[in-house]
């Protein structure tokens, strides 16, 4: 301990202070040591290539330091000082940050200037999330520029980005943006005490986080949002939530995020009032064909003939008459087809990626179908569920998983599987909390106003009491 | 844990409800379209089904090679279940008889009792009572899968669709399902009717035999797996859909024509919407029922309580489909002389029709009892046991009362050049 502390300090002389630095970064190729002559003695640089401005480098530090104006004092010569420090290990941190460091010949701290410029992605519009009203900027992996995208959209001292460093290795930055007053605090607490337990070498993405602070770890639902765009982010933040943005990735987790949260989105707001509305029923009823479909007709189908009108049922007989599976065998090779070719699909490189959708239409729709392996009503079922699926793509998790299993249950119980499946999904989605909101607790709230459709704005007096607690009213009445 | 085990538990007691022993995977089925069940003098059931033929009914672009979309087969049994299970022994797949359309019988089977019979349609779990009830007049009802249908491929799906298209347009023929049969069966003071389907002469299509190709697919010549030899190949048969099958008790005792059943349908508020011709001399004008209430009442005629009378109140609605040239809708008077004359022309045929169940079936078809039962439950006690012989010799009373509603969209008619 002792030990260390001596070898913390930080040396008088530059040669020293060289040695120092060397022996922390080894010889790593990317860690510039710029040593120089002054008019008052030697001073060094240290940076690492690519993540400063070398022109301004030499502008705002060797500039002045080499001019013969210069008195000897450091942080009058550098006007782009951000710290002092006094310590080799928070030099160390300063620099992998992308901060400048000077030593000065005969001075016991470091000052830090911060010129940090390095190649990243421009705001974009994101490649999930696409609107056509609203906003199409899209967070980038830059930590700083998502920070400043919330921030023009919330401009309140009120909204507090707090830091935390998590990641041994990798000293990622994570930040907490939430609005004081308005944030749910026991969220926000469970969240930083969360946050504060995570002990691991590395954080390479928000899923990192996610999965670390979530509490349903095997579940199909984690109880926390992503997107990719600074005005859902506010919007959310603006309700209660707490964003947490990751350095490096542009997804943005807002905790905790409800049920009712998947099937709403930006855009919702943005248009008016009916067809936001028709919109949000139409992805419920999205959801329950993406989830039920598969399972419902091969139920219907294998056990409960008498029920379809008599005419469609005929017409199931003479297209299903000539093909070798049974119906509920064929619906799930179909899904497992979709399932590789959209995972190929995502995989290819964009050039190719049209061979995927000619060799998906014409082998699946057309040659399985002519050729008697597979029957064409299994083939528009599929595809209905596989449509539905891309509506609500926050829950693929979850819809893929109960699709397989109601297409199981179904397939061996019939409606009254389904029927049991039902129960499962619905006792799994009750039980299931997200930062001690329970995921349902929207539908017990006078929340109706804005869950499966949304009133006019005007009317959306409070904001959703499953999540704020404290200053809940939204809008004031008009006077 | 204890908590999860007893979930798990409940799920594995699902399993006992069904399980795959139930599965019926639709490939495997033989689809029973509508059946015909006959009852000879022997006392020997059979029974002709027709199913949908998977091979021939394909998609647009594959019209199955000019196969017959439908396959009949045959069987005989000393008892219904007996003679249906024969059919299926040249069959390679199973019966499902979920999706039957219709059940046809032969007049004299119907003659002699179809009702005991029911019992197997609602005991099994195979059939129900969805199916409509149809006695089959004419000599040779096997005749009826080779009669040419109207644009459906098979006798199932075109009295289903006969059903949803005339039921409400034309009026002239009776619908009843199996439950409304049995039901009317078990009603106090209400006897039980049926549909009546007859084969007639197709003189339309007597092109011969040579339309037996890929074409003719709404023609629908069947192909005969059990049956004899048929040497009426000449002659093309069609289903007339029409009248009115009365029945007292579970035997049938007779036909309504078309008019009497319009008359029937009116009687127990089942029409739809109809229309009426009233002719004089060459002049015609035609009305429209739009709305129809009929109440009945029964109730004695006497002091002793052995007379009944009957008492029928109509109040309909109508509108002018087609004006002769002599009359002038604009005119109030005319229009209530046209009343008259249409109130007289429905109460002819309603007294015709109640006149025929009277002297002809000695049976209630309409449900005067009924309304008795309902409304007298006093007088019902006395007239119960014999209510069929009072209803026969009991005096009926009919009121119309009918109002012109629309008299169209034109004042003079179109031939008025004046």
């Amino acid at each position: 301990m002792e030990k260390k502390k001596i070898k913390d300090e930080i040396p008088g002389s530059i040669e020293k202070c060289q040695e120092a630095v060397k022996e922390i970064f080894q010889s790593s190729s990317d860690i510039v040591i710029d040593t120089f002559e002054t008019i008052k003695g030697m001073a060094m640089l240290v940076y690492v290539d690519g993540l400063i401005d070398k022109n301004l480098v030499d502008r705002d530090i060797i500039a002045p330091l080499k001019s013969i104006n210069f008195e000897g004092d450091i942080s009058a010569a550098i006007r782009c000082t951000i710290a002092d420090v006094d310590n080799m290990s928070s030099v160390t941190g300063q620099v992998l940050q992308g901060n400048t460091a000077v030593f000065f010949e005969g001075r016991k701290k470091v000052a830090i200037a911060d010129l940090k410029s390095f190649q990243m992605r421009s705001v974009e519009p994101p490649d999930a999330e696409a609107s056509i009203r609203g906003p199409k900027e899209g967070f980038t992996e830059n930590l700083r520029t998502n920070t400043s995208l919330l921030r023009r959209k919330i401009r309140t001292p009120d909204l507090i980005m707090e830091n935390i460093t998590i990641g041994r290795q990798t000293n990622t930055v994570i930040t907490l943006a939430y609005i004081r007053g308005i944030v749910n605090t026991d969220v926000l607490d469970k969240v930083k005490y969360r946050l504060s337990k995570i002990d691991v070498d590395s954080i390479m993405e928000s899923g990192y986080i996610e999965q670390y602070i979530t509490e349903n770890g095997f579940s199909t639902i984690s109880g926390i949002g992503i997107t990719q765009k600074p005005d859902v982010a506010a919007a959310k933040i603006l309700e209660g939530r707490v964003a947490v943005i990751c350095d490096g990735t542009p997804h943005v987790l807002t905790i905790p995020e409800l049920f009712i949260e998947n099937i709403q989105t930006a855009e919702d707001y943005y248009n008016r009032t009916i067809l936001s509305s028709l919109l949000r029923l139409l992805r419920v009823l999205g959801l329950f064909i993406s989830v039920m479909l598969p399972g419902l007709s091969v139920a219907v189908i294998t056990y409960n003939q008498e029920m379809m009108p008599a005419v469609f049922f005929q017409n199931l007989i003479v297209s299903t008459a000539k093909t070798p599976l049974p119906a509920g065998a064929e619906i799930f090779l179909l899904i497992l087809m979709f399932e590789l070719l959209r995972e190929a699909g995502t995989r290819l490189p964009k050039a190719v990626g049209s061979a995927i959708t000619i060799v998906g239409a014409l082998i699946i729709g057309e040659a399985a179908v002519n050729a008697g392996i597979v029957s064409a009503p299994a083939v528009i079922i599929v595809a209905l569920t596989a449509v539905t699926s891309f509506i609500i793509p926050n829950l693929t998790e979850f819809t893929l998983v109960y699709r397989l299993i109601l297409l199981f249950l179904g397939g061996s119980m019939g409606l009254i599987g389904i029927g049991a499946g039902m129960v499962i999904m619905l006792t799994q989605l009750i039980s299931t909390t997200s930062f001690g909101i329970s995921l349902l607790d929207s539908f017990s709230k006078p929340e109706f106003k804005d869950s499966a459709i949304r009133f006019p704005l005007w009317s959306l007096k409070l904001r959703p009491l499953s999540i704020a607690r404290d200053n809940i009213v939204r809008k004031k009445e008009n006077k | 844990m204890p908590k999860r085990l007893f979930m798990l538990f409940c799920i594995a007691l699902v399993l006992q409800l069904t399980g795959c022993w139930s599965r019926r995977e639709p490939k495997t089925l033989a689809l029973i379209s509508s059946a015909l069940y006959d009852l000879n003098e022997e006392g020997i059931y059979s029974t002709t089904i027709e199913i949908i033929n998977p091979e021939a009914q394909g998609s647009p672009q594959d019209s199955g090679d000019g196969k017959s979309p439908t396959l009949t087969v045959s069987g005989e049994g000393k008892s219904l279940p007996e003679a249906l299970r024969k059919t299926a022994e040249s069959l390679e797949r199973n019966l499902f008889a979920g999706q039957t359309l219709a059940r046809f019988y032969t007049e004299r089977y119907a003659k002699k009792d179809i009702v005991k019979d029911q019992d197997y349609f609602l005991r099994d779990f195979l059939t129900d009572e969805k199916p409509l009830v149809i006695i089959l007049r004419g000599d040779d009802p096997q005749l009826l899968y080779t009669a040419t249908l109207g644009l459906s491929n098979t006798v199932g799906n075109y009295i289903d669709n006969l059903h949803r298209t005339q039921d409400n347009f034309i009026s002239t023929a009776v619908f009843i399902d199996t439950l409304m049969f049995l039901k009317d069966y078990h009603r106090e003071g209400k006897q039980p009717v049926a549909g009546v389907a007859q084969l007639i002469e197709d003189d339309t299509q007597s092109s011969g035999n040579e339309s037996k190709g890929g074409e003719d697919s709404g023609k629908a010549t069947m192909e005969s797996t059990g049956r004899e030899g048929s040497g009426k190949e000449d002659k093309k048969y069609k289903v007339k859909y029409e009248g009115l099958a009365a029945f007292k008790d579970e035997r049938l005792v007779g036909y309504l024509d078309a008019v009497e059943t319009r008359a029937y349908k009116i009687l127990t508020n089942t029409i739809g919407n109809s229309v009426v011709s009233l002719t004089d001399g060459d002049h015609v004008t035609a009305l429209h029922i739009d709305k129809s209430k009929a109440s009945l009442s029964a109730c004695a005629a006497d002091k002793g309580k052995k007379k009944a009378k009957l008492d029928v109140k109509i109040k309909m609605d109508i509108s002018v489909m087609q004006a002769d040239e002599n009359l002038d809708v604009t005119d109030f008077e005319n229009l209530k002389a046209l009343e008259d004359r249409f109130n007289k022309q429905i109460r002819d045929e309603v007294l015709r029709a109640i006149k025929k169940a009277q002297t002809e079936f000695k049976s209630d078809i309409f449900g005067f009892g009924n309304a008795m039962h309902a409304d007298r439950p006093g007088e019902w006690k006395k007239f119960r046991a014999n209510w069929d012989e009072s209803f026969s010799d009991a005096d009926i009373n009919i009121r119309i009362q009918s109002s012109i509603n629309r008299s169209g969209l034109i004042k003079k008619t179109i031939k008025n050049r004046a």
